[in-house]
């Protein structure tokens, strides 16, 4: 009984001293880490929609409710709308996969980027590869919008798709009224 | 004295086979198929043929060079693994292909695991898939048999997710006799088919593999399509199910050697093939699916141990 | 003891990956790339180096009964320590090795290392064996990715250096040609040893 106290302190002192220092790594790196991802939120942004100057979040009950839009954001220049960008997150092989979805005010799409991913390294990864994404640039946003998927990542593939319906589709019935 | 005495167990009884004959044989029933597929794809064809072969026996020479071993390229199995590689590629194929395909196969396929008998899988099936899943655009760029090629669709691509044939299918007898697209040999399942025959003919391969492995993959169809016999009929005679069947799963290395255990051998082929060009990703599943075969055979193999004559069956407590 | 023979066993006689052939998973998933392979190395000899260090200080207060479970505690705290950093510092790499960061915690290597060495010899050796075994890690998954870089892509860490005409095969990024690259450069690697050692 008295071993059993004994290992419990001892394994209870360990896993404290591992919280501590991981606490105080989280709180060195957390901001950088938020700070990164903002800074590439904007960056995609200004990549989708590059003729804005400013941008807006939107709210909307549809957006707060759904499980695969994130955040949409309406992109302006100088007051006067240009488009939408729209972040999803589909299911993939791997977990979600973060993508924004760029529409603009004629329902064009114009382009989408890939923030964060865990897909199979080399195969399920071709999603973020250039030659890729630039299928969807120029498709009209509906909601039956679909690539050729990739040899060896169907999953994968499916799931930009996916997201990109979904993004069309709220596009569709909510944004452009 | 220098002549030995040998002394070993049962079976002493002897046989005329040996693996220059068997595979002789095996090189006479794809004659037909190889002389289809340079009648369909004309020269083209028939330089990728003598690539693929040349390839394969001078891999073996080399091979067996190196690993100081008798050099026995005139037991005609490299051959018959050059040839099947070609049979197994399409005619638009670049000259390079069957060169690696060929060099894979005998060089690490077979070699590398010990030489002929040794391989844990078919050698010029696992080239196959090599070559598909590295350059998978020119290992489905099908091109149209006759003269002025024109690039094409295999039939199985026509009925891929679908329920029943549709109308601008290529027709089942073209299917048949092999006046489509496909890779060079599979295209005309006549043609297999006679060669299968001669092998059954010569106790080469016995029936059961093939017929249970095609036996299955029609039955499974005509299931899946609610008795609709031309879907049926489609998917036995299109793709490389005829040549897997009758020249691939029978391999002697790579296949169970109890009876029973090729029975559940042929029936897993059949049954993954089947799976993969309903559901899977690519149009066709045969080489994948004797593959994953090869894998379990070991495994297959010791479940299905005949009991020996007079042994006691173990008391299970 | 000797302490360059113990860093050297790591890299040639007892190379974690070649010959121990321990933590197969990181191996074979991420080392499609020269670069991936050469940040999957560096990361698991930044946890090693850490975990070797703790477990030989404490490995005398820790009750042999719960020893595996304050390994693990120590290793898991290491490697969320280097994901965080990676992610606030090299969010490129981080995002390519994805999921294969936390399951540094279950390469067999680090905990292999603990359990065999750390906890049965002093700091001092303790960090040089991390250090030798991390390095061999390191150096065999450069290998590794720089032949399936340059088979699969044409590149070497990104960079193109094929000619024009040669085009790619993509098996070699797949998880087949992992082990197919694996396995020839593993023969490659004890004959090499072996007939040293032998003459």
């Amino acid at each position: 009984m008295r071993d059993m106290i004994k290992m419990g302190l001892i394994l209870l002192l360990i896993t404290s001293i591992a919280g501590l220092v991981l606490g105080i790594t989280n709180s060195m790196t957390e901001g950088i880490i938020l700070e990164r991802a903002m800074a590439g939120d904007i960056a995609s942004m200004q990549v989708l929609l590059s003729e804005a100057d400013s941008f807006e979040p939107v709210d909307h009950e549809e957006i707060s409710a759904s499980s695969m839009i994130k955040e949409v954001y309406a992109g302006y220049k100088g007051g006067d709308l240009v488009g939408f960008t729209i972040k999803v997150a589909p299911g993939g092989y791997g977990g979600p996969i973060e993508m924004m979805v760029g529409i603009d005010a004629t329902a064009e799409i114009t382009g989408i980027e890939i923030l964060e991913q865990t897909e199979t390294p080399g195969l399920g990864t071709k999603i973020t590869e250039e030659s890729y994404k630039t299928q969807f640039t120029g498709l009209t946003a509906d909601s039956s919008i679909a690539v050729d998927t990739i040899a060896g990542a169907t999953v994968s593939s499916e799931a930009v798709n996916n997201g990109v319906r979904a993004a069309a589709a709220l596009y569709e019935d909510i944004l452009n009224n | 004295m220098d002549q030995k005495l040998i002394v070993s167990s049962s079976p002493h009884i002897r046989d005329e086979s040996s693996v220059q004959k068997v595979m002789s044989d095996v090189v006479i029933a794809l004659l037909p198929a190889t002389i289809g597929a340079v009648y369909f794809f004309r020269t083209r064809a028939l330089i990728l043929i003598l690539i693929a072969v040349i390839t394969a026996v001078m891999a073996e020479a080399v091979m067996q060079k190196l690993r100081k071993q008798p050099v026995t390229i005139s037991d005609m199995s490299a051959v018959v693994t050059g040839l099947l590689i070609a049979l197994n590629i399409t005619a638009a194929s670049a000259w390079w292909i069957p060169m690696i395909g060929s060099a894979f196969a005998i060089v690490v396929v077979k070699q590398l695991f010990g030489g002929l008998g040794k391989n844990f899988m078919n050698p010029a099936l696992a080239a196959r898939i090599l070559l598909t899943l590295s350059w998978t655009g020119r290992m489905t760029e099908w091109i149209t048999p006759g003269a002025d090629a024109v690039s094409t669709a295999t039939p199985l691509s026509f009925v891929k997710g679908q329920m029943m044939v549709p109308g601008n299918a290529p027709s089942l007898f073209d299917s048949f006799v092999g006046n489509i697209g496909g890779c060079m040999g599979e295209t005309s399942a006549l043609l297999l088919l006679l060669g299968g025959l001669y092998l059954i003919y010569r106790n080469v391969i016995a029936i059961r593999i093939p017929l249970i492995y095609i036996g299955t993959v029609a039955a499974l169809t005509l299931i899946y399509s609610g008795f609709n016999f031309h879907y049926m009929a489609y998917h036995v005679v299109s793709g490389g199910l005829m040549i897997g069947a009758i020249f691939m799963a029978t391999d002697y290395a790579s296949s169970p050697v109890t009876s029973e255990g090729r029975i559940i051998f042929a029936f897993g082929c059949g049954l993954l093939t089947t799976v993969i060009r309903l559901f899977g990703g690519f149009n066709e599943g045969v080489g994948f699916s004797i593959l994953l075969m090869n894998v379990a055979t070991p495994l297959i193999e010791r479940y299905t141990v005949p009991a020996i004559y007079g042994e006691v069956k173990k008391q299970h407590a | 003891m000797n302490m360059g023979k113990v860093f050297g066993r790591g890299i040639v006689l007892d190379n974690p990956i070649f010959v121990q052939a321990l933590g197969m998973c990181p191996t074979l998933a991420v080392t499609n790339t020269a670069i991936n392979g050469l940040g999957m190395g560096v990361a698991t000899t930044a946890v090693l180096l850490g975990s070797n260090l703790v477990i030989s200080l404490i490995r005398n207060v820790i009750p042999p009964k719960i020893r595996i479970p304050s390994f693990i505690v120590v290793i898991a705290t290491f490697v969320t320590m280097v994901g965080m950093l990676m992610k606030a510092y090299t969010p490129e790499l981080d995002q390519a090795l994805g999921i294969f960061i936390p399951l540094i915690v279950v390469n067999c290597l680090i905990l292999g290392r603990a359990e065999s060495f750390a906890s049965k010899n002093g700091a001092g050796a303790s960090i040089v064996d991390g250090l030798g075994m991390g390095v061999g890690f390191t150096l065999a998954l450069v290998v590794l990715g720089v032949v399936r870089e340059l088979i699969g892509f044409g590149s070497v860490f990104g960079m193109a250096v094929m000619p024009e005409a040669f085009e790619p095969m993509s098996i070699m990024t797949m998880a087949p040609g992992a082990f197919l690259a694996l396995g020839i450069l593993m023969a490659i690697f004890n004959k090499m040893v072996y007939s040293k050692s032998k003459s």
